[in-house]
């Protein structure tokens, strides 16, 4: 045995560390994995793996010996690399999906480590990759743009990628609606799965790589049971995975010729098999299923299984899953990942009997402490159950939650790291989790037993769990949260057992079962019956008893509903409904609604940020616990416990998939800027500045923002840096300006920071002016497009600022032309003196035209310079003209003007209200209008118009008055 | 998001009097308008949910209707009308003047309008797809009626105390007689 001793080597510290077990920051934790699709060139000289971050994504090279990065595929932001395989020791097949089309791809390895991406000339995709024909696949041919069916090839490489498929080989076959093969290496035969819709059934056929008819194998009908063929094992015996005459999913022979089932090749004593393999000379290779809520894989290889028992040993509780080898078996990418570790990559050396630790899937999770559970076997009255229990560390609520999986029938909880339980598990929360009854991979007729025990049999194998949960060890408090059937039988829990839930959370649940059958004219009725009956039972009169809506009465504990509008598969007609009984009786009920987030699948993982945390302070608030000290946390944790407060306003504050309700916003912010969360202060700050949410006072406003800074928020010291810059509120100070401007680029070097800094260099005394200096932070043209969200705003920021420069820089001949030569190179502009014509002014609206279906038109409505605010009228006041450039009128002259508008209200205080550019054609109408709205203050206005060359062309200045009625 | 359940393509008239019929036009009620039902007259509720603005929709029936209205903006509302009783059928859907949706699969859109009630028959939701020639739609007709019952307690509350409210839509729903049953509806 002492062969067998393995040398670990880990290269980076993984995941898990003394660090102190406290919340895990949602931002930090609910995110999209950064690596993945690791795999081993053939040789295994080399690794790749994809890479994908905010603004980047990247297929990476790596030399296995030195695990250092040799090159990169960068794959543009409008692109996704969807899947890759290495052909030979210097191609890899890419599929790429672009505007949702999948695209093939060949990357070409060039001699000096580079890759070089060419798309496939034709459309179609990669079926196999022959290994035994060196530089030949198998490739299906779209027959035409956009049509799903194909033709098949046997052609070179290079061929395919050039899209000369003359000389290729055509296997030809008659069927015109295939759209997905499987190429059987032992037979040289391809398959594929055909689906009849008429007869709702599946037909399973063959047809020769060298051509001819599809030969039917076998046809699977609606109601019959699983037929997953694995492998030919000869040219009349196919390996199929199936349940057919047996309880669990077994790998089992099935003759094609006589259509029979035969001899079973390996079933698992418990569970369903998920997966098998052959290799190519026919050998069974692995089989796998779901051991305690973990994926596990048997091997029947000799060199495989040895290493399984290796790793089994060296890592008892890891599981290990081969993830790929070199062609000569030296080399093994390998892959683990438990409920309390998020994934990693490792290399394995054969020959030197060495683990090398390579990537983490989520390199930013590293140092953090995550929570295992524990996989827990239930007795129920005549069986056994699998149930997961995580446990807290620190904080520790004393509360557990009890989560049952959706489905119910078919879903299987798992206990792979589960970042939702983290979440609640790092705020002190234990979690348990429950295969009930109907739960998938224990066979049929545990399946089965599920079906129709809707706040039955399934509750009651939850509270099984419970109660033998409980008998070990103690809770203060038990709440019940789940999604879809969840949310259902979180609710059912509280109702059957009102003395033990003190909460309940139903997120996008079903709780009027009745309903279903008739949500609506296709997706109920008779068609659907069968579908509806193989998971609630077959419909019965005593739907009503066994849904929250009609036994609303018998729920005591407080509950928060979660729902989306549009969620089609448990329609928001249920918790609406649900809501309706309960509000109407007065039971203590909150909501969360969403506008677009389906069956709970929000578009961005913001969503989860926030829903997650209005459940957080559901659970504080309702069980009165106490959030921790924040003297006692980390800065990490601090700052996790105040994200969740500051997403609940986000939430509220910008109205994107909740409802806006500012005033709520502005509470949570500052619930989150009581545990020093900087993000908050400054959220504060702007608030108090505009008076959103909060009455206006510049002076708290100033110290938000002040504080905002101390905590090292960029944009509290840009905002800083504006106002000491303007004299706005504060008393102008061009050093503190330029100290805050330069601390907001030092931490956030973005574009927005840059031309705000730009600008300060252009309007400083001198000083402080440096022209070139504002150039170069001003031409957002330099900046970095990547981060395009900040480059955007800050290509409109230098729209409101070169207006501004262009009327005060008060700077030589010499130095304005700089500026100048910029502003002109920046617009286009092509003629920079002008002169105005055609000048009108006043009170203006826009006539549409419908009759000729020309665009709207503006139009005057009074010449005089007093605008009265009438909210009826949709009105805009202001001027407009046409331009006279000095010289010749070209066409395609461009005249670039800028113009800003101030305020004087009624106590005097002159201030900017807006600035802007304006190019356009000579010929053109120019418009410098304002819309008349309630939300523009009283007063005097005066507009001006400058050219590029600091001329001011024309002002003009209005009264706005409320109307009298 | 919601996926597109059913899609129909969008027809186009070959000309305005390709489309014949005797059609009676309706207009949608009012809180204060007191309609006597009698025996044979029903109020019809429908919620309507639409990407885009809708010129008409047409029923069959005990006498064709056309429920047109300036007010069937893209968005959600609702359309109340009194119709004599019997089955009816949404047949047609116009879009503008030159495009409509027409119904084969008449089973799937039928309603009956019983006397003396309010007649909810659902939402009927269309999501535009594409545009000009190779348009579509994806329509469906859904049980929201807590969502329609919520609407006339704050639009037509007045409607609501005189007539019962009656599900009509596809299937069967004891909802709002369960309302009635638990006084969750005033009366």
């Amino acid at each position: 045995m002492k062969n067998l001793k393995l040398v670990l080597i880990l290269l980076l510290c993984g995941y898990i560390n003394d660090a102190i077990s406290e919340p895990i920051d949602a931002q930090v934790l609910l995110t999209s994995p950064k690596h993945g699709m690791v795999k081993l060139s053939p040789t295994g000289e080399f690794i790749t793996a994809y890479y994908k971050n905010e603004g980047k994504q990247s297929l990476d090279l790596f030399d296995r010996k030195t695990k250092k990065l040799l090159s990169s595929i960068d794959v543009d932001h409008l692109l996704k690399l969807e899947n890759y395989v290495w052909l030979n020791q210097t191609q890899i097949y890419l599929t790429i999906r672009e505007l949702g089309k999948s695209k093939p791809a060949i990357g070409n390895l060039n001699p000096d480590n580079s890759i070089t991406v060419e798309f496939f000339e034709a459309q179609g995709f990669l079926v196999n990759q022959l290994p035994s024909q060196p530089n030949t696949i198998l490739f299906a041919k779209s027959r035409s743009r956009n049509a799903p069916y194909f033709d098949l090839f046997k052609i070179d490489i290079n061929a395919a990628v050039e899209g000369k498929f003359e000389h290729a080989i055509k296997i030809n076959h008659n069927s015109k609606k295939i759209t997905n093969y499987i190429y059987d290496e032992v037979t040289q035969r391809i398959l594929t799965a055909e689906y009849d819709e008429i007869n709702s059934r599946t037909i399973i056929k063959y047809v020769s790589v060298k051509g001819g008819k599809w030969k039917t194998i076998f046809t699977i009908n609606k109601s019959n049971y699983i037929f997953t063929p694995v492998s030919f094992l000869n040219d009349s015996t196919l390996a199929v995975l199936t349940n057919n005459g047996s309880d669990k999913v077994l790998l089992r022979k099935f003759d094609v010729i006589n259509n029979a089932f035969g001899e079973i090749i390996f079933q698992h004593p418990k569970y369903d098999l998920s997966s098998a393999g052959y290799l190519q000379n026919g050998e069974l290779h692995s089989v796998a299923y779901t051991e305690d809520g973990l994926l596990k894989k048997k091997y029947f290889v000799k060199a495989e299984r040895a290493l399984d028992l290796l790793l089994n040993r060296t890592f008892a509780v890891e599981t290990f899953y081969i993830g790929g080898k070199s062609v000569d078996s030296n080399y093994y990418i390998l892959f683990t990942d438990s409920s309390d570790n998020p994934g990693e990559y490792f290399i394995y050396d054969v020959n030197k009997k060495k683990i090398e630790r390579f990537l983490l899937v989520y390199p930013e999770l590293e140092g953090i402490r995550f929570y295992p559970s524990k996989a827990l076997k239930i007795k129920t009255n005549n069986t056994q159950i699998e149930a997961f229990l995580t446990l807290p560390k620190s904080p520790d609520h004393s509360t557990l939650l009890v989560m049952p999986h959706g489905g119910p029938i078919g879903v299987q909880e798992s206990d792979q790291f589960n970042k939702q339980i983290q979440y609640f598990a790092s705020r002190g929360f234990s979690v348990l989790r429950v295969n009930f009854h109907g739960s998938g991979g224990f066979g049929k007729a545990f399946l089965e037993r599920g079906v129709g025990q809707f706040g039955r049999l399934i509750e009651e194998d939850i509270t099984a769990a419970v109660n033998q949960v409980k008998s070990e060890y103690k809770f203060d408090h038990m709440c019940s949260i789940g999604s879809s059937y969840g949310g259902y039988s979180a609710v059912m829990l509280a109702i059957k057992h009102p003395d033990d839930y003190e909460c309940v959370i139903g997120a996008y649940g079903v709780y009027d079962i009745p309903l279903i059958f008739n949500i609506s004219n296709y997706r109920s009725g008779e068609s659907r019956k069968d579908l509806f009956e193989k998971v609630v039972g077959k419909f019965h009169d005593e739907f009503n008893q066994i849904s929250p809506v009609y036994i609303f009465d018998q729920l005591k504990a407080p509950i928060l509903l979660i729902a989306s509008h549009d969620d089609d598969v448990a329609d928001f007609e249920h918790t609406n409904r649900f809501q309706y009984v309960l509000d109407y009786s007065g039971h203590p009920v909150e909501k969360l609604y969403y506008y677009k987030s389906g069956h709970g699948a929000h578009s961005y993982w913001s969503g989860y940020w926030h829903q997650y945390a209005v459940v957080y302070d559901f659970l504080i608030r309702t069980l009165d616990l106490n959030i921790p000290d924040k003297d006692k946390l980390s800065e990490a944790s601090k700052n996790a416990i105040g994200n969740d407060y500051a997403s609940i306003a986000d939430g509220y504050y910008y109205d994107n998939n909740t409802g806006k309700d500012i005033f709520k916003a502005v509470s949570f912010y500052e619930k989150a800027a009581k545990l020093d969360n900087p993000r908050a202060f400054y959220n504060l700050g702007f608030s108090y500045y505009h008076g959103t949410g909060a009455e206006k006072d510049l002076e708290k406003s100033v110290g938000f923002y002040k504080k905002s800074a101390s905590l090292g928020f960029a944009p509290a010291y840009a905002e800083l840096g504006r106002m000491y810059m303007e004299g706005d509120h504060l008393e102008q100070d061009w050093a503190k300006a330029l100290h805050n401007l330069k601390a907001a680029i030092k931490i956030d070097d973005s574009s927005f920071n840059k031309t705000r800094l730009g600008k300060f260099y252009c309007l400083a005394p001198s000083e402080y002016l440096d022209i070139d200096s504002c150039i170069e932070l001003l031409d957002t043209a330099k900046h970095n497009k990547n981060l395009s969200k900040d480059w955007g705003s800050a290509k409109t920021y230098l729209d409101e600022i070169l207006p501004i420069i262009v009327a005060d820089a008060n700077v030589g001949a010499a130095e304005y032309n700089e500026i100048l030569e910029f502003a002109v190179k920046t617009y286009r502009a092509t003629k920079v003196k002008f002169k105005i014509k055609h000048l009108k002014s006043g009170t203006f609206h826009y006539q549409s035209n419908i009759t000729n279906n020309k665009r709207s038109e503006l139009e005057t409505v009074s010449e005089e310079s007093t605008v009265f605010i009438n909210a009826a009228a949709e009105r805009y006041f202001g001027i407009r003209f046409k331009v006279n450039p000095e010289g010749v009128d070209m066409i395609g002259d461009r005249v670039v003007a800028a113009a800003r508008w101030f305020i004087t209200s009624l106590d005097g205080h002159r201030q900017l209200y807006k600035s802007m550019m304006l190019a356009g054609s000579p010929s053109s109408q120019w418009n410098v209008i304002l819309e008349v709205n309630e939300e523009l203050p009283v007063g005097d206005w005066k507009l001006e118009v400058y050219s590029l060359d600091q001329q001011l062309v024309h002002k003009q200045e209005f009264k706005l008055v409320k109307s009298v009625d | 998001m919601r996926y597109i359940r059913f899609i129909v393509l969008l027809l186009v008239l070959s000309s305005i009097a390709a489309e014949v019929n005797s059609a009676t036009k309706v207009k949608p009620l009012t809180d204060s308008e007191q309609k006597l039902l009698g025996d044979n007259k029903g109020l019809l509720l429908i919620g309507l949910e639409t990407s885009r603005d809708l010129k008409s929709i047409h029923l069959s029936g005990p006498k064709n209707i056309i429920l047109t209205s300036e007010h069937i903006k893209s968005g959600s509302q609702y359309l109340l009308v009194d119709l004599k009783v019997g089955i009816y059928t949404i047949k047609k859907i116009r879009l503008d003047n030159v495009r409509y949706l027409k119904f084969k699969d008449t089973e799937n859109w039928n309603f009956s309008i019983k006397p003396g009630v309010i007649n909810y028959v659902g939402h009927f939701e269309l999501v535009q797809i594409g545009f000009f020639a190779s348009s579509g739609a994806a329509v469906e007709l859904v049980n929201r009626s807590s969502e329609a019952l919520q609407f006339l307690q704050l639009e037509y509350p007045s409607t609501l105390k005189r007539n019962r409210i009656k599900y009509a839509g596809p299937g069967e729903d004891d909802f709002f007689d369960f309302l009635y049953r638990k006084k969750m509806i005033a009366e």
